[in-house]
C-alpha cells in the first residue's frame, strides 16, 4: 500500500476567498482505494478542497492531481464520469424520477436499456431501495430513501473515485444508522477511493480507515484512524475525539 | 384543354388586373370617401387593396409617401397646414401641388369643404332670416355654446369674433352636448365642422362663412405618382361630384341610419352614374369576424414566435452574467415602455404600413417578458442543483437539455405567456397602420361611435386571449410534470 500513489494529491495549493487566504501552500494525499474522511467544524474548508476535486472550484495557485491527472488540463466533463459525487440533502433533480435520477449519465454514455435496467436492479437492491422507488419522484421520497438514491447515482458508472459531501448529516440518527451500513456495504464490494467530508467524528472513525483533521485551512493531524485515536496530535483533536465517546 | 386554359387565365387575371392601394383616415367621412374611391376602381376592373383606418394624417402621409398605398382622400387646409406647415388659408390645389413632395399629387376637389361652421336651429334660422356670419352681429340676444377648443385657439372664435364684429358671450359646452342643447333650446349656436352628418339629424343648418373666415379644407384624392395613370383618369372623374350638403347627407346616412360605408358608396356611385346598381351589400358579419380572428392570430402567433426564437436563446446566453444580464432586460425594458401607438407609427417609415411593421413592433413587445422570465427562472435554480448538474459529469449543452431548462420550463412558459396575451390586446392597435385583424371593427366602430362594431372587435379578441390562455396551460400540463407546478404543499 505504501507504495501506491496517491488517488488525489494536493501540491501547493493556494485559495481565498475575496480577501481571506483559505489555503496557504496545502499539500497533501489522499490514499488510493481507501476511504479517507476530511474532518472539521464549519469554516474549516473541508468543502472547498472537496469541490477542487473536480475542478468545481479551481486552486489560485498549485495543483491537485487526481488520478494520475491534473484537474485544471484534464477533459473534465470525462473525469467527473469517473468520479461518483453525492451531497448533504440528496441534490436528486426534482422533475426526473429516482431512476431517471440515477441513470441520467449512464444513458447519455451510450447504455443501453437493458444494462442501465440491471445496473439499477443492482444498486438499488444494494442500498435497501426496491425497484419501485424507482419510479417515484424525489419529492414522494423519504430523506433517508433520497440520500439511497443519491448514493445509487454516485455509483452508477462504477467510478473507482467518490467525493460525498456531507451525504449524511441531513439525516435523523436511526436513518443515519442505517444508511451507514449500506455505506459499509458498498465499501465491501471491491477496491474503491472515497473521499468524505464530515463534522461528525464518529460518523468518520466509523465509516473511513483514514482521517484528516483540517481546522482554519490547515492539515492539524492526517493518518490512520487508530494511529490518530491512539496519539491525538494536539487538544483540538482530542477535544474531538472526545465528543465521539461521550 | 378548354378547362385548363380557363384556369390559367384565373391565376393570371389578378396579375393582369392592375393593384390598387386605398386607405382613408379613422373618421366616418374619411372611410366613405375611402368606399367611394375603392368602389369606382373596382368598377373599372382593378384590383383594390383597402387600408382603411390608418391613425391620422401624419401616418397616411408616410403611407402615401412610401408607396404603401396609392390614394387616400386629404383636405386641402390639412395639407397646408400639416403636412406642408403653411400658413395660406386658402391655399389651391395648384400652390398645394407646388409645393408637394415631387412623388406625390392632390387631384381636383371632390367639390366640398368640411370646415368649421356656426350651426343653428333650421326652422330659427328661417324665422329670424339668419343666414350667414355677417348677419349674426345684428342678433346679439341669441345665446352661443362653443366648445372649448374653438373657444381658445386663436383662429376660432377670438378672430371670428372681431372679423364679423359679433357682440356676444359665448359660455364653453362640451362638442358632444352642444346639438342636444340646441335642440332644448339652453344654447341657440355651436361650432360644428360643415360636413357632419349630426346636422341632418337634429335638423340644424350653417351660416354662410360670407368673408371666408375659416379656412378651406376642400376634400381632394391625394395620390402617389407610381398609381397607374389609368387608375388617375377614374379618379378624375370625381372631381366636383359633391357638395356640402351631398357629402352631410351622405354621412347622415351612416350615422343616423346606420348604413353601411360600402353601402352608401354604392348608391352614391349608381346615383351619379359612375357605376351600374348592382352591389348587394349583405351581412357578411361572421365571416368577416372569422378573417378577422385568423388575421389577428397569425400577427400574433408570427410575432410569438418570433419572441421565442430571439428571447429564449437571448437569455439562455446571458443569464450566467449578471451585469449583461441586467443590461438586456433594461434594454427589452426600454421597449416596453414605448405606448404601442407610438411604437407602431415609429415603424412605418422603417417597414410601411401593413402586417410587416405590427408583427416588428408586436415582436419588441413580446420579448421582454420572454426574456425576463428566463434569465429569472434559470437563475433561480437550487445552487446545489446546478452544482450537482455539473459534477456528476455533464457537458454545458447537457446541464442546460436534461437539467436547467426542464427546471426552468414552467417560468418560461409562465413568460411565453404572458407574451402571447399581451400580444393579442396590442394586436388590436395594429389596425391603426393597416394590418387589419380584430382590431380592423374596434378602429372603425370608435370613429363610428358604433358600440357594435366596437364589440365584433372586442369580444372575439377577449374570447381568442383566453383560449390562447387555455392551450398553453394544456400545452404545459403536457410537457412539465405536475408537481413542479402544484400549488399544493408536499409532505
Amino acid at each position: 500500500m505504501a507504495d501506491q500513489s496517491p488517488v488525489i494529491s494536493f501540491q501547493s495549493v493556494r485559495r481565498s476567498y475575496g480577501q481571506k487566504v483559505l489555503f496557504d501552500g496545502l499539500s497533501l494525499d489522499i490514499p488510493m482505494d481507501e476511504t479517507t474522511a476530511l474532518v472539521g467544524e464549519s469554516g474549516s474548508g473541508k468543502s472547498t478542497l472537496l469541490m477542487m476535486c473536480n475542478g468545481l472550484l479551481a486552486p489560485d495557485s498549485g495543483s491537485v492531481v487526481v488520478m494520475g491527472e491534473e484537474v485544471t488540463q484534464a477533459d473534465v466533463v470525462a473525469m467527473r464520469r469517473r468520479i461518483g459525487y453525492a451531497v448533504q440533502g440528496a441534490g436528486l433533480f426534482p422533475h426526473l424520477t429516482a431512476a431517471e435520477n440515477v441513470s441520467l449519465v449512464a444513458r447519455l454514455e451510450g447504455w443501453s436499456e437493458s444494462e442501465v435496467k440491471t445496473k439499477l436492479a443492482s444498486l438499488f437492491d444494494l442500498v435497501g431501495l426496491s425497484v419501485e422507488h424507482g419510479e417515484r419522484f424525489p419529492y414522494e421520497l423519504s430523506g433517508g430513501e433520497q440520500q439511497r438514491v443519491a448514493l445509487c447515482r454516485a455509483l452508477m458508472l462504477d467510478p473507482p473515485l467518490m467525493l460525498l459531501d456531507e451525504p449524511f448529516s441531513a439525516l435523523d440518527p436511526l436513518t443515519k444508522t442505517g444508511i451507514h451500513d449500506e455505506f459499509l456495504r458498498i465499501q465491501s464490494l471491491g477496491q474503491r477511493s472515497i473521499l468524505l467530508v464530515t463534522h461528525d467524528m464518529g460518523e468518520a472513525m466509523k465509516l473511513a480507515q483514514h482521517l484528516v483533521i483540517l481546522k482554519d485551512g490547515k492539515v492539524v493531524q492526517h493518518g490512520r484512524v487508530d494511529e490518530i485515536r491512539e496519539s491525538p496530535q494536539d487538544g483540538y483533536v482530542q477535544q474531538l475525539l472526545g465528543s465521539t465517546s461521550a | 384543354m378548354k378547362q385548363i386554359a380557363a384556369l390559367i387565365l384565373l391565376l393570371v387575371l389578378p396579375v393582369l388586373a392592375q393593384a390598387v392601394t386605398v386607405g382613408s383616415k379613422n373618421f366616418g367621412e374619411s372611410y366613405l370617401l375611402g368606399e367611394v374611391v375603392a368602389q369606382l376602381l373596382e368598377s373599372e376592373g382593378f384590383d383594390v387593396d383597402r387600408r382603411f383606418g390608418l391613425g391620422g394624417t401624419l401616418v397616411c402621409y408616410e403611407a402615401l409617401l412610401n408607396h404603401e398605398i396609392d390614394v387616400y382622400v386629404e383636405y386641402t387646409g390639412t395639407a397646408e397646414q400639416v403636412i406642408l406647415k403653411g400658413g395660406d388659408l386658402h391655399p389651391s390645389i395648384e400652390s398645394i401641388n407646388t409645393r408637394l413632395d415631387p412623388a406625390l399629387s392632390m387631384l381636383a376637389s371632390l367639390g366640398f369643404n368640411n370646415t368649421y361652421a356656426m350651426a343653428l336651429k333650421a326652422s330659427q334660422a328661417e324665422t329670424l332670416g339668419l343666414f350667414s356670419l355677417s348677419q349674426l352681429a345684428e342678433h346679439p340676444e341669441l345665446v352661443l355654446g362653443l366648445s372649448l377648443e374653438f373657444l381658445n385657439r386663436e383662429d376660432g372664435w377670438p378672430g371670428l369674433s372681431s372679423l364679423y364684429q359679433l357682440p356676444h358671450e359665448p359660455t364653453g359646452i362640451d362638442h358632444g352636448l352642444a346639438y342636444q342643447a340646441i335642440v332644448n333650446g339652453s344654447i341657440d349656436l355651436t361650432d360644428a365642422y360643415s360636413t357632419d352628418g349630426d346636422l341632418e339629424r337634429y335638423d340644424l343648418r350653417i351660416l354662410t362663412d360670407d368673408r371666408s373666415y375659416f379656412p378651406d379644407y376642400f376634400a381632394a384624392p391625394f395620390v402617389n405618382n407610381a398609381m397607374p395613370a389609368a387608375a388617375r383618369q377614374v379618379l378624375s372623374r370625381l372631381a366636383g361630384r359633391f357638395t356640402d350638403d351631398r357629402m352631410r347627407q351622405l354621412n347622415a346616412e351612416v350615422v343616423i341610419n346606420e348604413r353601411s360605408f360600402a353601402d352608401v358608396a354604392a348608391e352614391f356611385l349608381a346615383e351619379e352614374g359612375l357605376v351600374a346598381a348592382d352591389r348587394n351589400a349583405d351581412s357578411r358579419w361572421l365571416a368577416e369576424i372569422l378573417a378577422n380572428t385568423l388575421d389577428h392570430l397569425q400577427l400574433t402567433s408570427i410575432a410569438l414566435l418570433l419572441g421565442c426564437l430571439v428571447g429564449l436563446p437571448v437569455g439562455i446566453l446571458v443569464y450566467r452574467n449578471q451585469s449583461l444580464a441586467r443590461a438586456v432586460v433594461y434594454v427589452a425594458g426600454l421597449l416596453q415602455t414605448i405606448p404601442s401607438i407610438a411604437l407602431l407609427a415609429l415603424m412605418i417609415p422603417l417597414f410601411g404600413i401593413g402586417m410587416l411593421p405590427a408583427i416588428v413592433a408586436l415582436f419588441l413587445y413580446s420579448i421582454l417578458p420572454i426574456l425576463r422570465n428566463t434569465i429569472t427562472a434559470l437563475l433561480t435554480i437550487d445552487p446545489v442543483l446546478k452544482r450537482v448538474a455539473v459534477a456528476i459529469g455533464l457537458s454545458r449543452s447537457q446541464q442546460l437539455r436534461y437539467v436547467l431548462l426542464p427546471m426552468a420550463l414552467p417560468g418560461i412558459m409562465a413568460g411565453i405567456r404572458t407574451a402571447a396575451v399581451i400580444s393579442i390586446g396590442t394586436a388590436t392597435l395594429a389596425a391603426f397602420i393597416g394590418a387589419g385583424g380584430l382590431g380592423e371593427p374596434i378602429v372603425t366602430g370608435l370613429a363610428l361611435n358604433d358600440t357594435d362594431l366596437i364589440l365584433q372587435g372586442a369580444l372575439p379578441a377577449a374570447l381568442l386571449a383566453i383560449l390562447v390562455e387555455l392551450s398553453f396551460e394544456l400545452l404545459e400540463r403536457k410537457i412539465v410534470r405536475p408537481h413542479l407546478i402544484s400549488g399544493e404543499l408536499t409532505s
